[in-house]
């Protein structure tokens, strides 16, 4: 065999002991902030300059929502359980907090799709008959809500692999890296709910 | 400290369809988006042929008119004012988002990269490879516009609406395909950063990477934040013009007849496009940047002159073009205090590319000058880009841009960047690094015919339109003639279309010579241009760039000519002791 033992600088310095895998997606996900950013931003600016904006509180269900968020951001946490296992080689524990942070996104995806029903109601009601586009209200509701359950579908799916790879015993305490990365997106699309939210529902 | 196998990282055997079409290889990748690149290019520059023709002879038909479909021309060939818009948006959309974006970030960044840092591939070949193919279906869907009822994307490149999202089928699939091409370049900019942090040759600090992969890699981070905020404005305008929401739409009456649309901002839309296409102007030429630098420090046989200020001026420029945009606003009842902080922006902008270009004077000073194709390339974008930056001033000032906003000063100011500067860079880089990606040479004769041919003719053709925004000529107009005001321009735009004309013809030079050097050219040496950085150290044609050895890098990549070497250079791999 020919070995040699060489000083690569990715190695020391910046981000030295992220595995490259780790850095692209933050890389992808600063990316992902700006496209939230701009969509949010985008939404100020439109009730801002309106004049008839409706109160979200008396359109919106609140209340499930917040319960909703809970169920999302609670996901947040036994997907980083899920990582904890694996990090003491415990296969069983991470398979179940694995299934429970995919429950939990199902569980806040149909929530979601209730409340969009019940709001194609409403807004028909409302705005002339034409829920989407009737009014901006409608319209930045369902593009950005729609953009993030987007981030949650594609999560889910995401997550759903790695959990097959994770039945079949792919991970390991020594080798978990695609479990750890695709936690990292799992997160963002968690906390990004928070924005969200914030904006869409009680600020 | 990694412990390499390698035996394990020699190349293994492709097949034709993984070698030319499906390659992972970023070398092969790079040909790739050279190759589809120079396509694009010749199409928009057949568009841009057109428009000239209707400007500078609007009583002759256009020749082949005739067999043209009825939507585009009369029965006499003559155009017709709506496919002339069609023209000039295709043209700047083309040339903008499939030929110079993916020339710089497509071709260069794939091909030089990972070779001027030493690392045997992208960080992620997949990634890369769907990157690449994500461009191709962007430009079908963007192509295809022109063979569906109603004709391609007819509202400008910067596709405003309500025009944009009231327009037919052409501009939906305008607005898919650019959302798609903002994918691909996401896509490209993610390898490009990850890469050049993790995948550096030992030795390969960041104070001895060669200027390229510093431009590519400021870039990356352009195209990183702003692109997925140009998505967002293609979800909403696709939203507006096909679900007829109205993000973008106030209340407007069409013949007569008050649309459903009410309560949008169609300034939104321009604060979001042009938040990212403000950096996407230097994503336009900072390649371009790195290119020239390593061209004339090449050919000066000198080091670079200011290697950390270069540096330092490139991140300056990535991280002020973030604040700027709204200098293309300032006609659009933008709030004048805004205005003024925009345009102190602006003018602030404009310092550290004159750092660059004295920096690269300052590296021609004294210098053993070789004046071969590359280099005057080179010294064509250093004086054209310099052109277009001063009258870039005009445009920044708002006071200025009062009369000259939407005329032809407009075109020719761009031009001047995107042609004078981006397009002589991507001339530059393509012949100084053809030898390293076929092998073969340039012909030297033809490339001297080529480029002086288009530097006149460049000039005459855009330093002339100038004159046209003197006379406050709007831009995207069918029929000039028609205002009394502008009837004496016809003689102006039958001169430059004269000019335009012989500048497209002598592109056919370049067309030719570099197609046939790619199978006849004269063999290439294994270092051309007695180059420092590591590209040219590479032996193995295939996969996986140095096979089982690993290069090593001792010092920085501008050695040239230095007192204490023999030849006028030293490659970055090998060591001299007290060089470092």
């Amino acid at each position: 065999m020919n070995e040699t033992t060489i000083a690569y600088p990715g190695e020391e310095g910046f981000f030295g002991n992220l595995h490259w895998g780790k850095l692209m997606m933050w890389v992808f996900l600063a990316s992902d902030v700006m496209g939230f950013a701009s969509l949010i931003a985008g939404y100020f600016y439109l009730r801002m300059l309106s004049v008839d904006w409706p109160d979200s509180g008396e359109l919106l269900n609140v209340m499930l929502t917040s319960i909703n968020t809970v169920f999302l951001l609670s996901s947040s946490f036994t997907m980083a359980w899920a990582v904890d296992a694996i990090k003491r080689n415990d296969q069983r524990a991470m398979l179940r907090q694995l299934g429970i942070t995919i429950f939990l996104g199902t569980l806040f995806l149909l929530i979601q799709g209730y409340e969009y029903f019940e709001l194609f109601d409403l807004f028909s009601e409302t705005f002339d008959e034409r829920p989407f586009s009737g009014h901006l209200f409608a319209s930045t509701f369902f593009l950005l809500t729609g953009f993030h359950a987007f981030h949650v579908f594609v999560g889910l799916v995401y997550l759903g692999c790695i959990s097959v790879a994770a039945a079949r015993g792919r991970y390991s305490a020594e080798n978990y890296l695609a479990l750890d990365i695709a936690g990292l997106f799992w997160h963002f699309v968690d906390w990004v709910w928070v924005a969200v939210f914030l904006s869409l529902y009680i600020i | 400290m990694t412990t390499v196998t390698l035996d394990t990282v020699q190349s293994h055997k492709e097949s034709f369809l993984t070698t030319y079409v499906f390659s992972m290889d970023h070398k092969m990748i790079g040909k790739q988006f050279l190759i589809a690149s120079f396509l694009m290019l010749f199409l928009g520059g057949c568009l841009a042929m057109a428009v000239r023709w209707q400007l500078g002879f609007p009583d002759t038909p256009l020749p082949g008119g005739t067999l043209l479909p009825e939507t585009m021309v009369d029965e006499d060939g003559f155009m017709l004012p709506e496919f002339y818009n069609v023209l000039f948006s295709m043209h700047a959309s083309i040339m903008i988002f499939f030929a110079v974006i993916p020339l710089l970030n497509g071709w260069f960044a794939n091909f030089v990269l990972p070779l001027q840092i030493g690392a045997r591939d992208m960080a992620s070949p997949l990634l890369n490879m769907i990157s690449f193919w994500f461009y191709v279906l962007a430009g079908i869907i963007v192509l295809s516009g022109f063979f569906v009822e109603g004709g391609a994307a007819a509202a400008g490149w910067t596709s405003y609406p309500p025009l944009s999202a009231l327009a037919g089928m052409g501009q939906t699939l305008w607005i898919i395909g650019v959302m798609i091409l903002g994918f691909s370049s996401i896509m490209g900019s993610i390898n490009y950063i990850t890469t050049v942090f993790k995948l550096r040759a030992p030795g390969m600090a960041f104070g001895r990477m060669p200027l390229p992969v510093w431009a590519i890699f400021i870039t990356a981070f352009m195209t990183l934040l702003a692109t997925p905020v140009l998505t967002t404005a293609m979800i909403m305008l696709l939203l507006d013009n096909t679900l007829s929401t109205s993000f973008f739409l106030p209340d407007i009456i069409v013949s007569g007849e008050l649309l459903e649309t009410s309560g949008g901002k169609p300034l939104l839309y321009q604060h979001i496009f042009w938040f990212y296409s403000h950096p996407a102007v230097y994503i336009m030429i900072m390649p371009a940047f790195g290119v020239v630098s390593e061209v004339i420090s090449v050919f000066s046989r000198k080091p670079i002159f200011g290697y950390k200020m270069m540096v330092g001026s490139l991140i300056s420029i990535a991280g002020m073009s973030f604040i700027v945009w709204a200098h293309h606003m300032y006609q659009s009842g933008l709030n004048a205090t805004a205005a003024k902080f925009f345009m102190f922006t602006t003018i602030l902008i404009t310092i550290p590319p004159t750092i660059i270009i004295f920096n690269w004077l300052a590296t021609l000073l004294g210098g053993n000058i070789r004046l071969r194709v590359p280099m005057l390339h080179a010294l064509a974008f250093l004086s054209m880009f310099m052109i277009g930056g001063l009258s870039g001033l005009f445009l920044a000032s708002t006071y200025g841009d009062i009369f000259f906003h939407d005329t032809y000063f407009v075109v020719a100011h761009l031009h001047y960047v995107l042609f004078g500067g981006s397009l002589f860079g991507i001339f530059a880089g393509t012949t100084y690094w053809f030898p390293k990606a076929f092998g073969r040479m340039m012909n030297q004769r033809l490339g001297q015919i080529h480029f002086w041919l288009t530097l006149i003719f460049f000039n005459l053709t855009f330093f002339t339109m100038h004159f046209l925004g003197f006379t406050g000529h709007m831009r995207r107009i069918a029929e000039p003639m028609n205002y009394p005001f502008l009837e004496s321009t016809q003689g102006l735009h039958t001169f430059i279309t004269i000019s335009a004309l012989i500048l497209g013809a002598s592109q056919l030079i370049f067309a030719f010579d570099f197609l046939r050097s790619i199978f006849r050219g004269e063999e290439a040496p294994a270092n051309p241009w007695k180059a420092n950085t590591l590209e040219w150290s590479v032996k193995m044609p295939g996969h996986g760039n140095w096979g089982t050895t690993v290069p090593i890098v001792y010092h920085g990549p501008y050695e040239y000519s230095h007192p204490q070497v023999q030849e006028d250079f030293l490659p970055q791999h090998l060591h001299r002791a007290g060089i470092n």
